[in-house]
């Protein structure tokens, strides 16, 4: 059976890496945040903005551009943005790619932290050990890893590093 | 569907119930207290991991975030620079907008480490050493390595492995009436078995070049220059021989040369790579 496992992997993973076809006449929007714009330049006004998995029907292709149809709105949509195939939805997502990470929820409440420690410093010891220096208490990771996870990108700052760096629909 | 598989799909299910809380040590000790928050998370991890379903993302996530700890403890803490892990995590959703998984929250933190490393626990948070962004001279450079991470977190790699390490040591045969006592100790197995392959075994050979294969196609979307990944992967080689290996890339992931030659077959799918983004001064500024 295991012989069948990475086939069938390797097939999804090829259905989801596959970079859409010029011949396609049917696209899905495969990206967070899709635009679609009036014309085929990212300065162009945004006819609407597209949600995951929203199948296209494709018109033609210019330059870097797909002219589509999506519901009642046409428009200009970046090739980067859409997949032959929508890609797979995260069960019970909860989230989205901009939403908060929240604070780290694996970390044991107030009554398990004595003896949920233990274990912990017990490598951590040994990892200040070797490094040289005194092991840290637990509650430095858990606050490196809240800092981590509170480190936050909207949307419009995003657009504006892809602007800035003329990346993607933004390179003229 | 596999017999075997089938089975452990069964023991699974009932793990969570049959397990005495005494036999769990560690962090298990909350996850194992059946009314503990973490409890319910990952009752349903137990079942998915051992079977064929997909885990759902709060269970996935939380099982991220209990290796995240183990990366920041094996690797170092966060980089103190504000200014250069946000643009870290700029670049990474650059690229996770545009991933086969663009709908979970990614989170990408530099650590402080002379190991070159990078890597991806479940859910999203992708970690990359300060020695590596040093070995990097471009932000096409750092979007493909971020790619690949995001890649094997969007293509569930991890746990793939796991649900296979575990078949392969007969925790699959374990049944209802076998997970009392210490055999309740394999479920902690399962989160070490997630760490020996994340931090010092590496993922299969195959998953390395799926998700080099998975960078390019991401930051090409993106408008990146896909032989970043390349390009990063020749430093690194140029590296290797005065390298520490423990723990590094070089342990963690396949020989460079055929990685290298497999995705430089592959720029072909990518006719107009050099008209893509590469910035190498915005990543001279912002990395330092």
């Amino acid at each position: 059976m295991n012989k069948s496992a990475p086939f069938i992997a390797a097939v999804a993973g090829t259905l989801l890496l596959a970079a859409p076809a010029l011949a396609q006449d049917k696209l899905y929007v495969a990206s967070e945040g899709a635009k679609l714009k009036a014309d085929k330049s990212a300065s162009s006004n945004t006819v609407a903005e597209l949600p995951i998995g929203t199948p296209l029907a494709v018109h033609g292709q210019e330059e870097s551009w797909y002219k589509v149809t999506a519901g009642s709105h046409s428009g200009w949509i970046y090739r980067g943005k859409v997949a032959a195939t929508p890609p797979e939805v995260s069960k019970k997502g909860g989230e989205n790619l901009f939403g908060g990470a929240g604070s780290s929820t694996i970390m044991v409440s107030e009554a398990d932290s004595a003896r949920s420690m233990r274990g912990l410093n017990e490598s951590e010891q040994q990892a200040a050990k070797d490094a040289g220096r005194a092991p840290r208490p637990l509650s430095e990771y858990k606050q490196a890893l809240d800092t981590v996870l509170a480190e936050k990108v909207d949307k419009k700052e995003l657009e504006n590093f892809l602007k800035a760096g003329r990346i993607g629909e933004y390179a003229k | 569907m596999d017999r075997r598989i089938f089975l452990l799909g069964i023991a699974a299910t009932a793990l969570p119930l049959a397990l005495p809380g005494s036999v769990m040590a560690g962090f298990l000790d909350a996850i194992m207290d059946p009314a503990s928050k973490e409890s319910k998370l990952l009752s349903g991890a137990v079942n998915v991991l051992s079977s064929s379903q997909q885990m759902d993302y709060k269970s996935e996530r939380a099982i991220g975030e209990r290796l995240a700890v183990e990366g920041l403890r094996r690797y170092g803490m966060p980089v103190q620079n504000k200014n250069l892990q946000h643009y870290v995590n700029l670049v990474g959703m650059a690229v996770a907008t545009n991933s086969p998984r663009p709908d979970i929250p990614y989170r990408f933190v530099v650590v402080d480490s002379q190991v070159q490393n990078a890597f991806a626990c479940p859910g999203g948070i992708v970690f990359v050493t300060s020695a590596l962004v040093g070995t990097m001279q471009t932000e096409a450079q750092l979007a493909g390595i971020l790619s690949h991470e995001v890649g094997h977190v969007a293509l569930r790699h991890a746990l793939k492995s796991i649900q296979r390490a575990q078949f392969f040591t007969g925790v699959g045969q374990i049944t209802a009436a076998t997970m009392k006592g210490d055999k309740g100790a394999q479920f902690e197995n399962m989160i070490n078995d997630l760490q020996n392959v994340l931090f010092d075994k590496g993922l299969d050979q195959n998953m390395e070049y799926e998700a080099d294969a998975s960078a390019m196609e991401t930051a090409y979307r993106t408008g990146y220059n896909p032989a970043g990944i390349t390009e990063t992967l020749q430093a690194l080689q140029k590296l290797e021989s005065g390298s520490t290996k423990k723990g590094s890339w070089f342990s963690t992931h396949p020989p460079l040369p055929s990685r290298i030659a497999k995705n430089q077959a592959a720029m072909k799918k990518y006719p107009d790579a050099m008209t893509l983004a590469v910035l190498g001064d915005r990543f001279k500024a912002q990395s330092k």
